[in-house]
């Protein structure tokens, strides 16, 4: 019997799980909150400002409207993350789906990468749907999209990725999906900013932290200064934003140590 | 005949547990090997190192002659398997799973289709087609993880406890899916807990206790049957055995002596007389006919070697 080729093999775990995750309620779920984010985040920003001294000072441009308005983008991406991937290996074995999948001769490389790339694709149109409507909001106030905006959603896609490996590692370290799912939001949500802003009040750059690194997204609309001079309390501390070049280095370092993980743990995770 | 499975002093430990101890098995292409134990006697750790899913502790096996232990993957290709429960994608139909695990298996278009169709066809799926795995009962998940197993018609086939949560409809199917598998060529390794099941379908059957291989016994045609010994005073006329071989009752007649026959035989003392009766009839003189043992059942190897603890 012939052994079909990695590629072959790969094209068809992206094709058939892509097609899931289209039939699963994840997509209207993360519609749902995408909608949601898009809500607040056009409508929250000129309340933010009111609430800072400084701010109010201040009239409201685009560029800072874009700016708060994609702060949300870094939230939205986590959220995809966790939905499209965070159970994506524990649930094989967990589920009792591995029992099916894991006898064939497929290689667990295969099956990570073609799993991921199908995770991914849902995960960057949830964030991609994100930016388009604050970039929609944005040009209905202000009759024009600020410079900035677009690569503002480059680096949300760019962090979604690093995010999504790092969900994938979790889940292939865990052996419960629901234990999976709460470890990556602890994670992104409270350990890492924790950390952040002990790094900030301590006057460092958290070079180690990815919640740090997606302060490019809203950064690549307004620096650093527009922020402090903005008074906003959490930014002010947080005003030292990553270079792009810091920001790229960190995804990349969090998208290639989650996959390496998850390839290491599910190659050698045994069914039970 | 070819080995299909062969293991040597393949043992498995879970921590402390020593599921495996030292199996040395062999399995023969074309034959159905009754794998049978109590519960935790280490018969679905086998299947798992042998489908790839598990590690040995020590030791090496073998699938179609390719190592197992040292080459997963490419004796993966030569295996179908239905190890412990395996559940079907939610969000995928019947048609669907089949088509993408056979896509994996590498099959071309065209053999793909025409294999989902004989295979959803095999095992009465056909109506459920294009059901998706959510809505599968346990009895379809548990056909359709067969019609995965055997839909690249793979050499050898494990299939763990297949007839679990079938109906006794579908239990005759699958027997009967075991045996045409076994008469392509296919070697299969079934493990279940239905000892007549085993008894039926099996040609031999390995009894594993605590993670040892107690015995290895061909399974007759004669199983179930009471043995007797049949003399004769001077050799019996060939008419005489003859008819006797097809006489109700009658499982086996083999000569064992010049004047002594081993018979094989399940049926009233009643038949056994008329048995008598028509040797004698046909100018055979019987000069003895005793028992020479009690029925040799599964059950009763099984409780011998293993005792009471629960049968699977």
């Amino acid at each position: 019997m012939s052994r079909p080729g990695g590629l072959s093999q790969g094209w068809a775990v992206f094709r058939y799980h892509l097609l899931m995750h289209a039939r699963s309620k994840r997509i209207p779920g993360g519609l749902a909150m995408v909608a949601l984010a898009a809500l607040l985040a056009l409508t929250l920003p000129p309340l933010a400002l009111r609430m800072s001294p400084a701010g109010l000072q201040r009239p409201l441009t685009p560029e800072t409207y874009a700016a708060l308005s994609l702060s949300f983008a870094s939230t939205v991406a986590l959220l995809s993350a966790v939905l499209f991937g965070s159970d994506a290996i524990s649930s094989e074995f967990e589920r009792g789906t591995g029992y099916l999948i894991l006898p064939y001769p497929v290689s667990r490389g295969t099956l990570l990468v073609g799993k991921f790339l199908a995770s991914l694709l849902p995960t960057w149109s949830m964030v991609a749907l994100f930016c388009g409507a604050v970039a929609f909001g944005v040009r209905v106030r202000f009759g024009a999209v600020p410079q900035g905006v677009l690569a503002g959603g480059a680096w949300a896609l760019a962090v979604a990725g690093a995010e999504l490996a790092v969900a994938y590692a979790i889940s292939a370290l865990m052996a419960s999906s629901a234990v999976s799912v709460v470890a990556t939001l602890l994670l992104f949500m409270l350990f890492l900013p924790l950390l952040d802003l002990a790094a900030g009040l301590a006057g460092a750059r958290p070079l180690y932290s990815l919640s740090w690194a997606s302060n490019i997204i809203e950064a690549s609309v307004v620096g650093g200064a527009e922020w402090e001079a903005l008074g906003l309390a959490a930014r002010r501390v947080l005003a030292r934003n990553p270079s792009p070049g810091q920001a790229a280095a960190i995804a990349a370092a969090y998208l290639a140590v989650g996959l390496s993980v998850a390839w290491a743990r599910f190659r050698s995770r045994e069914v039970k | 005949m070819a080995l299909a499975i062969r293991t040597e002093s393949l043992s498995k430990a879970y921590g402390r547990v020593l599921a495996l101890r030292g199996l040395d098995l062999e399995v023969e292409e074309g034959t159905v090997f009754g794998y049978l134990g109590p519960n935790g006697a280490g018969k679905t750790t086998t299947m798992k190192i042998l489908s790839g899913l598990a590690r040995a502790t020590a030791g090496r096996a073998w699938v179609a002659g390719v190592e197992v232990t040292a080459n997963p993957r490419a004796a993966q290709a030569l295996i179908g398997a239905v190890v412990e429960v395996p559940r079907p994608y939610p969000h995928l139909t019947v048609a669907e799973t089949l088509r993408y695990l056979g896509e994996l298996r590498g099959l071309k278009t065209r053999v793909l289709n025409r294999r989902v169709e004989e295979v959803l066809g095999l095992l009465g799926l056909e109506q459920v087609a294009g059901r998706r795995g959510s809505q599968l009962s346990r009895g379809m998940q548990q056909r359709l993880a067969l019609g995965a197993a055997i839909l690249a018609s793979p050499p050898v086939l494990l299939l763990d406890e297949p007839t679990s949560g079938l109906d006794p409809a579908g239990i005759v199917e699958v027997r009967n899916l075991v045996r045409q598998e076994a008469a392509r060529g296919a070697a299969v390794f079934l493990s279940s807990h239905l000892l007549r099941e085993v008894q039926e379908t099996a040609d031999v059957v390995g009894f594993l206790h605590r993670g040892v291989l107690l015995r290895v016994a061909r399974v007759s045609e004669d199983a179930g049957a009471e043995s007797y010994i049949l003399e004769f005073a001077q050799e019996p006329p060939a008419e005489a055995l003859e008819v006797a071989s097809r006489m109700p009752g009658v499982v086996s007649l083999e000569r064992k002596a010049p004047l002594r026959f081993a018979l094989g035989f399940r049926g009233s003392p009643t038949e056994r007389g008329e048995l008598v009766a028509a040797l004698v009839r046909r100018g055979a003189k019987v000069s003895y006919l005793g028992l020479a043992s009690p029925g040799g059942s599964l059950e009763e190897m099984y409780i011998s070697l293993i005792g009471g603890e629960g049968e699977e």
